[in-house]
């Protein structure tokens, strides 16, 4: 027992000698001749693992992180100092912007917010950045939510030329930020849902004998209209992705060459999968809100019946891509990896490392 | 470096400067840890983000309180892992091996090591949960025994004691490897 707690504190002063200060193992088998024979073994294992996991990110990857992260931290402040002046005008925005723009070099700009540009150009990063100036400018949800369908057209013609030449990891990427946009979409499409309120359709079923029995009918009427073409103009950025996007992407698959078809076909998979969690949790919140509203609107029924009939089979083995927000709803549809019970919280394992 | 201590009190007063020397210093570190708790790159490479946007938005709420930061920052990087778990499905995932890209200009060794790091994941899968944790922290974290200790919360004899167990089990598993592979 005394032995095995002093080969545990030899061990540990070794591997920070090799590890940390360049010494080598017959260096510390030298120091401590009488345990040698259990050092050996354990010291050479310990060095293959060190081998092993000295993998660094890719310095196109640093590049990006180290990009996003400023923007994110300038977000971040500028949230703040919103919340703050919340009553500061938007054309401050424009203003901030066009003089970037200018400074920027217009011509530098517009070279790269084009299709042209894709991962692993070095003006990727300024295609985004002037994306994100677009979506930071757009008034409402409605509009982000086109910017978004736009963003997806343009990612999705990002993977095809990606796979095209063989960068299947950078097309990879490209799918998960597919996959944000367009869980990004459904956040959009239930908040505007949630605006047009399960009450909303009532007004469209008065009828011209009826003035009477709701006063304030025309001007229900017009909400209702708009609140209605909003609605229809979702159905048509979420079925142009359905209808246009897999079937161009299976078109690739059939031509690839067969190094490059696993990733394709990875792609269709996830993008496909991401797509129909997304709308199905948009129908469910739709349907939760009309049965509560009792109302008999079947629009977005024939909404799904005509937008490449998702199957529902994939959208039950793809839980994964939910967004933060509706984590709660599969907190009990728990899939964990093999041998990761170590991450699960564990009282006896890792104590106090939960910070949540 | 400057002082991480004062690093860190400039970042929670808002020194953006602050917080990436920090993001430097931990970026590899915490990407390599991400990389052998999932065997996957490409979401590693976004979880790692995740992680420092994480540590950004919350860095005020960091009290030194003998826990170093280092541990801090480690165990939003777990939290970070359990929520990829969590929400993790039957999806089909990509293999370690066809993604990970290995710090070596010959190409020889980059197999080699593909190889290795696939390995040794499939090895640690093996190993107790503790186990695991303190092979990811201490080798591909690059935390020293105190850090992994911290981090782990418990006592540094105890680490001790994990890392002996953990590299015995680790030779084990991976020479009954061999051993099949020659059959």
């Amino acid at each position: 027992m005394k032995k095995d707690k002093q080969l545990n504190t030899i061990l540990e002063e070794c591997l920070e000698r090799i590890l940390v200060n360049g010494e080598t193992v017959a260096q510390c088998l030298e120091r401590y001749p009488e345990y040698a024979a259990e050092l050996e073994p354990l010291l050479q294992t310990a060095m293959i693992t060190s081998e092993a996991v000295d993998i660094q990110p890719s310095p196109e990857f640093k590049a990006r992180a180290r990009f996003e992260l400023r923007v994110e931290m300038a977000r971040a402040d500028e949230k703040k100092r919103r919340s703050v002046f919340a009553w500061q005008p938007r054309w401050a925005v424009v203003v901030v912007t066009v003089v970037v723009v200018v400074l920027l070099g217009g011509g530098t700009v517009l070279a790269a917010d084009s299709d042209n540009t894709i991962p692993g150009n070095p003006l990727y990063a300024v295609k985004l950045a002037t994306e994100n100036v677009r979506l930071a400018l757009s008034s409402s949800d409605i509009s982000k939510a086109e910017i978004y369908a736009a963003l997806v057209d343009r990612r999705v013609a990002e993977i095809e030329r990606l796979i095209d030449r063989g960068k299947t990891e950078l097309a990879q990427r490209t799918v998960n930020r597919l996959k944000r946009y367009l869980a990004t979409m459904s956040r959009l499409s239930l908040a505007i849902q949630s605006q047009i309120g399960p009450g909303a359709e009532d007004v469209e079923t008065v009828t011209p004998d009826e003035p009477s029995v709701k006063p304030a009918v025309s001007v229900q009427e017009v909400a209702a209209t708009v609140r209605a073409e909003e609605r229809a103009q979702l159905q048509v950025l979420w079925g142009r992705y359905i209808v246009n996007h897999p079937d161009e992407i299976r078109a690739m698959l059939e031509e690839a060459s067969p190094a490059v078809k696993p990733a394709l076909t990875r792609a269709i998979i996830d993008s496909v999968n991401s797509y129909v969690n997304s709308y199905q949790n948009v129908l469910q919140k739709l349907k939760e809100s009309q049965s509560s509203g009792q109302t008999d609107d079947t629009s977005d029924q024939e909404a799904d019946d005509s937008s490449g009939e998702p199957d529902t089979s994939n959208q039950q083995t793809n839980d994964s891509d939910r967004e933060p927000g509706t984590s709660n709803q599969q907190s009990g549809n728990s899939n964990q990896q093999p041998g990761d019970s170590s991450l699960t919280p564990d009282a006896s394992d890792l104590q106090s490392t939960t910070i949540k | 470096m400057q002082d991480e201590q004062g690093l860190v009190r400039q970042a929670q007063q808002g020194d953006k400067d602050a917080f990436a020397e920090l993001y430097e210093a931990y970026f590899d570190k915490i990407y390599r840890y991400v990389v052998i708790k999932i065997g996957n790159k490409v979401e590693a490479e976004d979880m790692t983000q995740q992680i420092f946007l994480k540590a950004y938005q919350s860095i005020r709420s960091y009290k030194w309180k003998g826990v170093p930061f280092s541990a801090w920052l480690f165990r939003i990087a777990h939290n970070q892992i359990v929520d990829f778990f969590r929400k993790q499905s039957k999806r089909p995932t990509v293999r370690l091996e066809d993604v990970v890209v290995v710090s070596s200009d010959n190409p020889l060794r980059t197999v080699e090591s593909r190889f290795d790091i696939e390995r040794l994941r499939t090895a640690t899968l093996q190993l107790t949960s503790a186990q695991q944790e303190v092979i990811s922290l201490r080798f591909a974290g690059g935390l020293a025994i105190a850090e992994v200790a911290r981090t782990m919360g418990k006592s540094e004899g105890a680490v001790k004691a994990l890392q002996h167990s953990a590299v015995a089990a680790l030779r084990k598993v991976l020479l009954v490897g061999e051993e099949s592979e020659e059959r």
